[in-house]
């Protein structure tokens, strides 16, 4: 009898687990059918050196399966292109600097984490993190372990919120305190 | 027991004990070394040229490879650089630094110079407009995403002073960059550096890290069609001993093959060839131990040329075979003809004797090599083979012999072999060749990659060094910065595209002090920094760490040349300053010489600097010009003694004086030859001339013997003919070698002994003697 019951907690448990897999799956596959995403964003940058939080606005733009463009606008101008391995910044119309995400695993995994769903690749996600998936109604969570050593040194979690197949906020957590919040209206 | 079994015994037993010994020797203590350096000359007056091979040798140039990737589309050509890096950075054992234009500092491995980084490059602007705008341009990055790690340095530094100074390392101009990384050619090829992480110069090492480059290429995905370029000292320290190993190999299969069908043609009996063999290989043994015993070490090429050279050994049990009779013992044989033989095997040594003192240390090790296995060979004919060996064993086969010329056609051929040759040599110009790059093993399409890399990279210049002295350290960087100084108008003339001096990392105290003289006091600093916070999100005490690094800074004690050399920057340090003979000295190097000649003349009038310019091209062009004049004159020196004590003997007997003959004839052939082929004169080829007379007299010796009847001259050919055969393969072999110093020699040898054999035998065979020979 008690065999039998642990054996269905077992069920359930990890039922309750795949069913939500199965939610992440489609999700991620509404999110895929659409190849071209644009919103405008606000983020708030705290950290440990700073009394008030850093505030910049602008809009972002994704292209499947892995290219973004961040155009900040307030309170000044900077374009971060994101392509591949390469983030190149642009401000006051010149390259400034091009960095390579897979030599900065702390970056990479807070781009990745953002392209890998907006382009709906399950399985690039399931590689460098260890996803809790849940939903309520419309809305969906998924929080984002990295998995990668360096990564995970610096990064505690990635929390990404949304309604239906749209991200709506984004929160970086990394292991000292500081944080990243990005929130996305105006979808389109 | 008779007296033949005891002699035997006691020679037997004396011959393995002397083997033994030396092979546990060889085998305890033997170090093969492939350095080319011993190869090229080093003149003991000229201490600048000392200084500068000396450490090009330690220089941290010597493990650096460059690499280049090309077939692909440049966005994937960047990708498949940043993971190569990657994957080479991960083995950090072996691989110090990877260097592809996109430049990321490992902060943390500089932890001994960070708190230095005020006095080794010019502090910024520490007004409050200066502060606010570094400021600025911190938040700027952390909005555009910079890393913690970044954010956490920017802090204690934010004018990002020693970032600036590490980027001024890497020399003043890069190649253009796409995605960050280094490309040329128009975005078809990208380019790699890779440091090695050893100290000093180790070729196991190097060609471990081929290895692993290699083979770390091949297991990137994406690989595929990409093609990579490898080169650097290491590439070419490998390949030329590759190359001598397969030389080597080469050498003593064939003539281990062409020794064993000659002898049963020759002999029908291949028990005389391995008795044969028992000089040759002894001489090789007892040679190896005792150059070994002497230089502590023995070079690659003088292995492989020295062995070919001991192949000469088997010329004398040959002549032992070939004289042996039925009915008389072979001791009895060779008592008969050792007055000749011991004359020819001195000759040789003699001849080898002349490479000693030439300048070059590795041909006096090939020389003692060379006279320690002709006389041990000597020996072992003399007393080890007659007392087993008899003439039962042998069934010769029967050669004709040639009968000699009558006295008009002598002198017909001697005027044609003589006078043909030299009138062509006559009327060549330009036969002499001074240039060190003709003897280098490097083949040529190596070299070339080489130096396309290495201009494309803006590595520095290999040609032309400045180099300055000094009893102390500062002095000497001192002077350093003055040349440093007067080189700056070449760089805005665009005759040069950088400098890499000393003083670039560690700048000479004076500079230093200047710099901490620009430093900003305690309380203004504190000041600015509070009134530059005004307004930013920061909080008041986010700077504290920069303020107090500033404040130390001020008063801290100069950098030394010690704290750098610890450094990771150490490396490169050595190779511009070191400590020798009781002085500092330092060396200055230039990227992008883009028009030697234009570079040359201003240096003419650039009277400040001029006598710190070193073109090691031109001082090692020079110093090779001395040396084949000196090996000239001691050819023609040797030739001069050989011919004198030939003319002495022919008092006594006038056919000697057909012995110069064949000599001079193949000196002056082969030297046309080499011309005909297309080669310059080196002085490889002189030398290899020491040895053809050598070797040719020990033939003329033979053929200008006197004989009665058809049966002795046959002997005599027969003998010689096998000895010429077995000389000729086993030096062609080695002209074959794709190490041009061991062609040369080869080339020369094989052709001088071949014209000797033949013109001796036409001219030096005196008329029938009517006196009774003893056979």
């Amino acid at each position: 009898m008690n065999r039998l019951l642990i054996l269905a907690a077992a069920f359930i448990f990890f039922g309750y687990q795949s069913a939500y897999a199965m939610e992440m799956k489609k999700l991620l596959e509404k999110m895929a059918a659409m190849p071209v995403k644009y919103a405008q964003f606000k983020e708030t940058r705290n950290a440990y050196f700073l009394d008030q939080p850093l505030v910049s606005e602008g809009s972002l733009e994704f292209k499947s399966p892995g290219t973004m463009i961040k155009k900040l606008v307030k309170p000044e101008i900077i374009e971060q292109h994101i392509e591949g391995d390469a983030l190149s910044i642009y401000q006051d119309g010149d390259k400034r600097k091009t960095i390579a995400l897979n030599s900065h695993p702390e970056l990479a995994a807070g781009i990745n984490a953002i392209r890998w769903a907006l382009s709906g690749n399950l399985s690039a996600l399931n590689n460098d993190f260890a996803i809790k998936y849940s939903e309520n109604g419309d809305q969906w969570s998924m929080s984002l372990v990295p998995t990668e050593p360096e990564a995970a040194k610096k990064i505690k979690n990635i929390l990404m919120v949304g309604k239906y197949n749209l991200i709506t906020r984004i929160h970086i957590e990394q292991v000292n305190g500081d944080s990243v919040t990005t929130v996305l209206y105006e979808h389109h | 027991m008779s007296t033949i079994n005891q002699t035997r015994i006691l020679i037997t037993a004396s011959w393995l004990l002397i083997i033994a010994i030396s092979v546990i020797y060889i085998f305890q203590k033997l170090l093969v070394v492939s350095d080319m350096q011993q190869f090229i000359p080093v003149d003991n007056n000229n201490k600048q040229l000392q200084v500068l091979l000396h450490e090009t040798q330690k220089g941290a140039s010597v493990n650096l490879f460059l690499v280049q990737l090309s077939g692909d589309t440049p966005d994937n050509l960047a990708r498949l650089s940043q993971s190569f890096k990657r994957s080479l950075l991960k083995q950090k054992n072996q691989f110090r630094q990877v260097l592809n234009g996109d430049q990321s500092w490992d902060i943390g491995s500089y932890r001994s110079l960070f708190k230095y980084r005020y006095l080794l490059k010019q502090p910024d602007d520490f007004s409050v407009a200066g502060l606010k705008k570094v400021m600025a341009e911190m938040l700027s990055a952390l909005r555009s995403g910079a890393t913690g790690e970044f954010a956490d340095y920017m802090l204690s530094d934010p004018q990002r002073t020693f970032v600036q100074y590490l980027s001024s390392q890497s020399g003043q101009v890069q190649p253009e960059k796409y995605h960050g990384v280094w490309f040329v050619e128009n975005k078809s090829k990208t380019l790699l550096m890779i440091q090695l992480n050893i100290s000093g110069f180790n070729l196991d090492a190097q060609q471990a890290g081929i290895h692993s480059i290699t083979n770390s290429f091949k297991k990137l995905d994406d690989a595929g069609n990409v093609e990579l370029v490898l080169s650097g000292p290491g590439t070419i320290a490998v390949a030329t001993r590759d190359e001598i190993r397969k030389t080597i190999k080469n050498v003593s299969v064939i003539l281990t093959v062409s020794i064993l069908i000659l002898f049963w043609v020759a002999y029908r009996s291949t028990r005389l060839a391995f008795m044969a063999g028992l000089p040759l290989i002894t001489s090789i043994i007892v040679a190896m131990a005792i150059t070994q015993l002497v230089f502590s070490e023995v070079h690659g090429i003088v292995i492989a040329f020295g062995i070919t050279l001991l192949g000469v050994c088997l010329d004398y049990p040959l002549h032992l075979f070939s004289h042996l009779y039925k009915g008389e013992t072979a001791v009895v044989s060779l008592e008969k003809i050792w007055p000749t033989l011991r004359l020819g095997v001195l000759t040789s040594v003699l001849a080898y004797v002349g490479l000693m003192g030439t300048g070059f240390s590795g041909l006096t090790q090939l020389a003692l090599f060379s006279a320690t296995g002709l006389i041990t060979a000597l020996l072992v004919t003399r007393w080890l083979i007659p007392v087993w060996v008899s003439a039962d064993w042998i069934d010769k086969c029967t050669l004709p012999a040639s009968l000699p010329l009558s006295f008009k056609l002598k002198v017909l051929v001697s005027t044609v072999v003589i006078g043909f040759p030299a009138f062509f040599l006559l009327v060549q110009d330009n036969i002499w060749s001074n240039s060190i790059v003709q003897v280098s093993p490097v083949p040529e399409s190596l070299r070339d990659t080489d130096y396309r890399l290495r201009q494309a990279l803006h590595a520095p210049d290999v040609n032309h060094v400045f180099l300055t002295e000094a009893k102390t350290v500062d002095a000497v960087l001192t002077k350093t910065e003055k040349v440093r100084g007067a080189l700056q108008p070449a760089i805005e003339k665009k005759l040069i595209s950088g400098i890499h001096a000393a003083t670039m990392i560690l700048p000479e105290r004076s500079r230093q002090q200047y710099y901490q003289s620009l430093l900003p006091g305690k309380d203004t600093l504190q000041k600015n920094v509070a009134v530059a916070l005004k307004g930013m999100p920061f909080k008041k005490d986010a700077f504290d760490d920069f303020v107090n690094d500033v404040v130390k800074s001020k008063t801290s004690i100069m950098v030394d040349y010690q704290t750098l050399y610890s450094s990771p920057l150490g490396d490169k340090l050595k190779s511009m300053l070191f400590y020798q003979d009781d002085r500092w000295y330092s060396l200055l190097r230039v990227t992008g010489v883009s028009d030697e000649k234009a570079f040359t003349e201003w240096l003419e009038i650039a009277t400040d600097i001029k006598g710190n310019h070193i073109s090691v091209r031109d001082s090692t062009s020079a110093l090779m010009n001395d040396y084949l004049k000196i090996a000239w004159q001691r050819l023609l020196a040797v030739m001069g003694l050989i011919i004198l004590v030939v003319l002495w003997q022919s008092r006594k007997r006038q056919q000697a004086i057909w012995l110069i003959v064949p000599l001079v004839s193949a000196v002056l052939v082969s030297l046309a030859v080499q011309l005909i082929l297309g080669n310059v004169i080196n002085i490889f080829h002189v030398l290899s001339l020491l040895l053809v007379i050598g070797m040719g007299l020990d033939y003329s010796l033979f053929f200008n013997r006197d004989w009665q009847n058809n049966v002795q001259l046959e002997q005599r050919s027969h003998a010689i003919m096998i000895s010429a055969i077995t000389t000729i393969i086993t030096f062609g072999t080695l002209a074959l070698s794709g190490i041009p110093v061991l062609a040369a020699m080869g080339q020369t040898v094989s052709v001088g002994i071949l014209v000797c054999f033949i013109v001796a035998q036409k001219v030096a065979v005196p008329p029938v003697s009517s006196k009774v020979i003893p056979v």
